[in-house]
């Protein structure tokens, strides 16, 4: 079954990055948002099976937007694209919830491995047809 | 030290070096190998002179703005981080990372602007994470503003506002190769007087854990 993504990044170039890759891998993508209060409400309106999430962003930035879709679904498989690689921020999106990390300028396999990861472990989730 | 003593910038010279080390690293990599940098200069300059010093002229130029947060420091705002090119040189990036042509005298796309925001906020980051790593203090760049004007008149904007915070500023002049040619792109740090009195203060502390 295909899988359905949402990419929030301010940046149009990584946007079109991980759309492009995350589609040649079969994904789907649903939407996109420019922050974290935008990407909260498309995560509410579209109901993603994962969500590719940047940290810093204008307005409302990749916390805020994590912390609103964990809300929203305590399930939800957020993987953060960032440039922000500190230890300490790391910490906080993982107890915040984030499902994963990878690190901007991020190459396609290791952002597919990501991706597949998550796809599994959503696919375990699902009831399965007998 | 208190806040106004002068110091020696050679005492942040292996903390900016390392920084600078590792943005080369991260500017490796997001253009497959085609750009790198290296620390050329570390200076400090009374702010009202460092338009004259860092001569950026009358010439309209296209910069990344972003501005530097830090925990510990007062008002949240440690500083800017300036990447400036001259259009040619901000085309060829642009084009470079978007696998095109360079069109010369052409408006510059959402993707064109997209493509050198996120340029200066991997460098900017990159930098960042190592000054972070070194100090022990959260230092976190804003979000990219893409600016196209004359490279005086930005830097009188920026140094407008750091000049609410100290009347000094530390100028780290760094060199660019593309495909191993030095090129005209130019990266500015000017940490505001809160911020450089957190590096000097891990320095020191480094050096006496040392």
């Amino acid at each position: 079954m295909t899988k359905r993504l949402l990419v929030i990044d301010d940046a149009m170039i990584i946007r079109e990055m991980i759309k492009d890759a995350a589609r040649e891998d079969g994904w789907e993508i649903v939407g996109h948002a420019t922050n974290g209060q935008e990407g909260i409400e498309q995560f509410e309106k579209l109901q993603p099976d994962a969500v590719t999430l940047d940290l810093v962003m204008p307005e409302f930035d990749g916390m805020h937007g994590l912390r609103g879709i964990k809300q929203l679904n305590r399930d939800a498989q957020v993987l953060i694209v960032s440039a922000l690689d500190q230890a300490e921020i790391l910490k906080e999106a993982l107890r915040a919830g984030a499902a994963d990390f990878i690190a901007k300028p991020f190459n396609k396999g290791r952002l597919l491995a990501a991706l597949q990861k998550i796809a599994a472990r959503t696919a375990k989730r699902e009831p399965q047809l007998v | 030290m208190n806040a106004t003593a002068p110091f020696d910038p050679a005492l942040l010279g292996d903390f900016f070096s390392a920084a600078t080390q590792h943005a080369s690293l991260a500017m490796s990599q997001w253009t497959n190998g085609r750009v790198s940098l290296s620390l050329d200069e570390l200076r400090e300059a009374p702010l009202e002179e460092v338009s004259a010093e860092l001569d950026m002229g009358d010439d309209l130029l296209t910069m990344v703005v972003l501005g530097v947060q830090g925990d510990g420091v007062q008002g949240g705002m440690g500083g800017q981080l300036i990447l400036a090119f001259d259009d040619e040189n901000g085309r060829t990036l642009a084009a470079s990372l978007l696998g095109r042509e360079v069109v010369a005298n052409a408006g510059w796309s959402e993707l064109d602007q997209s493509a050198v925001m996120e340029t200066g906020n991997i460098l900017a980051s990159a930098y960042l994470n190592e000054l972070t790593r070194l100090t022990r203090r959260k230092l976190i760049p804003s979000a990219p503003f893409f600016v196209q004007d004359f490279g005086a008149s930005v830097l009188a904007q920026v140094l407008a506002g750091q000049s609410l915070a100290g009347d000094r500023a530390l100028i780290c002049r760094t060199r660019f190769e593309f495909d191993q040619r030095q090129v005209n792109w130019s990266l500015f740090f000017v940490p505001s007087e809160e911020l450089l009195q957190t590096l000097l203060t891990a320095v020191q502390t480094s050096a006496a854990n040392a």
